[in-house]
């Protein structure tokens, strides 16, 4: 199929079927995008790309992904530096960030527990976590693993370690999407969802 | 393209795509088999509960081309106990690591799925799941057709129970004082009473073995044969045995 195309253009196309999501239709698709788009706006992607590459690395004290080590969140002072927030990829701090509702600091593991994958916790930012905990006044961790089989290893095994040092573990509650339609949740959501129930 | 229904047990799942998963199923009608369900990674998808590591569930399967569908699902046990507890997630991720690798694709054997089922059940209810792990290792390997020799020496087929020096996990079994001097083979020692133990547990209803006190030393000394003769048998390094044993604080039996 390559040979159709101008070298320069079925490079452009290999290169962005690399792409996660991203199948041959799709990058030829793109690649014609991108011929048609003016050169400032080709070149200020590719500048991005590059420039993100180059200036991001992972905040030396939490683990979440930042263009100056210590992170935003780690220098930020009005935040509770009390509260300790673990996660398993920086993509979710940003989640909870969007939130709103978090002040806290937070603890990126990169990754979680998979018994399964060979993933074990010398493979994750535990180490740090401990570090964390015993150097810093921290009174509360709140395990914010995912709902999944490698995110509840991941909590159990924490709260394992981390209660013999005297701090609170909790770990966010389970239960219904907003929206959601009761009849179509599965059984154990469900089930989670009365064990968690609240007084109104 | 055929559609059929089946029950299974979820012995994984991987990521697949942007929101997919693959599950590995050990069903009651095929076998072991492989199937996608379709944005089952998605939070408000109707597979997502379902498609969870040792649920038991009913489902519905498109057979595709190169991999097939699972179009709908209904829980019919979740198991929910087994991930709610580390070492039992641990022992439950273990057992499934062993029917993923040793058990081929589309053969049907209803035994050893009833066998699991059975044992998870159990597993979810014993406190101290490390004899009961240890009659499901032996039991299963007996289903798989590897059972240890364990009456008589492997080699010259010698049954005095004392002239047994001690078990060769290469060998697959037992080897007397004679034969393990020729073999020169590395043994790992068992006491009488171990070996006894052992060739109990074969026979044993999971249940009985469940209710009984956990002898933490007796525990590992069979695990130690148990898991050196299964990752012989495994050929390749078994991933989930390395965390399980973290979590055991392990302890080498003495004399070994």
């Amino acid at each position: 199929m390559m040979n159709y195309y101008p070298k320069p253009m079925s490079r452009l196309i290999k290169e962005l079927a690399k792409l996660p999501g991203i199948g041959p239709k799709t990058a030829q698709r793109l690649a014609f995008y991108l011929f048609e788009l003016p050169r400032d706006e080709v070149v200020g992607l590719a500048t991005a790309m590059v420039e993100a590459k180059d200036s991001l690395k992972f905040c030396a004290i939490c683990g979440h992904l930042t263009d100056e080590s210590p992170c935003r969140v780690c220098q930020d002072t009005t935040r509770d530096h009390h509260l300790l927030c673990v996660v398993e990829e920086p993509k979710d701090v940003i989640a909870l960030e969007k939130t709103r509702e978090f002040r806290g600091m937070y603890h990126v593991l990169h990754g979680a527990l998979s018994p399964l994958e060979g993933i074990g916790p010398e493979e994750l930012n535990i180490k740090q976590l401990l570090n964390r905990l015993q150097t810093e006044e921290i009174n509360e961790v709140i395990l914010a693993c995912d709902p999944d089989l490698e995110g509840e290893a991941t909590a159990l095994y924490l709260a394992r370690i981390i209660k013999p040092l005297q701090i609170k573990v909790t770990r966010l509650a389970r239960g219904l999407p907003i929206g959601g339609d009761l009849e179509y949740i599965d059984e154990v959501t469900l089930g989670k969802a009365i064990e968690g129930r609240q007084e109104l | 393209m055929g559609l059929y229904h089946c029950e299974g047990i979820i012995l994984r799942t991987r990521v697949f795509g942007e929101a997919d998963r693959i599950v590995t199923l050990l069903t009651k009608e095929k076998g072991k088999i492989e199937a996608v369900a379709r944005g089952a990674r998605r939070p408000r998808n109707r597979l997502v509960g379902v498609t969870q590591q040792f649920s038991y569930l009913r489902g519905l399967i498109f057979t595709g081309k190169n991999l097939d569908q699972l179009s709908q699902a209904e829980l019919i046990k979740s198991f929910a106990p087994l991930r709610d507890d580390l070492l039992k997630m641990a022992y439950a991720t273990w057992w499934a690591e062993l029917l993923d690798v040793f058990l081929p694709l589309a053969e049907v054997n209803t035994e050893i799925f009833l066998f699991t089922l059975a044992g998870l059940v159990v597993l979810e209810q014993t406190p101290d799941p490390m004899l009961v792990s240890r009659a499901f290792e032996l039991r299963l390997l007996r289903y798989l057709g590897y059972d240890p020799v364990l009456d008589h020496c492997v080699r010259c087929q010698e049954g005095a129970h004392g002239s047994l020096a001690g078990f060769a996990p290469v060998e697959g079994g037992m080897l007397c004082r004679i034969c393990a001097t020729s073999a020169g083979e590395k043994l790992i020692p068992l006491r009488p009473s171990a070996l006894a133990e052992l060739r109990a547990l074969y026979a044993a209803d999971l249940r009985a073995v469940a209710r009984r006190p956990v002898d933490p030393t007796l525990g590992n000394e069979l695990g130690r044969l148990l898991f050196a003769f299964i990752q012989w048998r495994a050929e390749k390094p078994l991933k989930s045995l390395a965390f399980l044993q973290s979590l055991l604080v392990w302890q080498e039996p003495s004399g070994s």
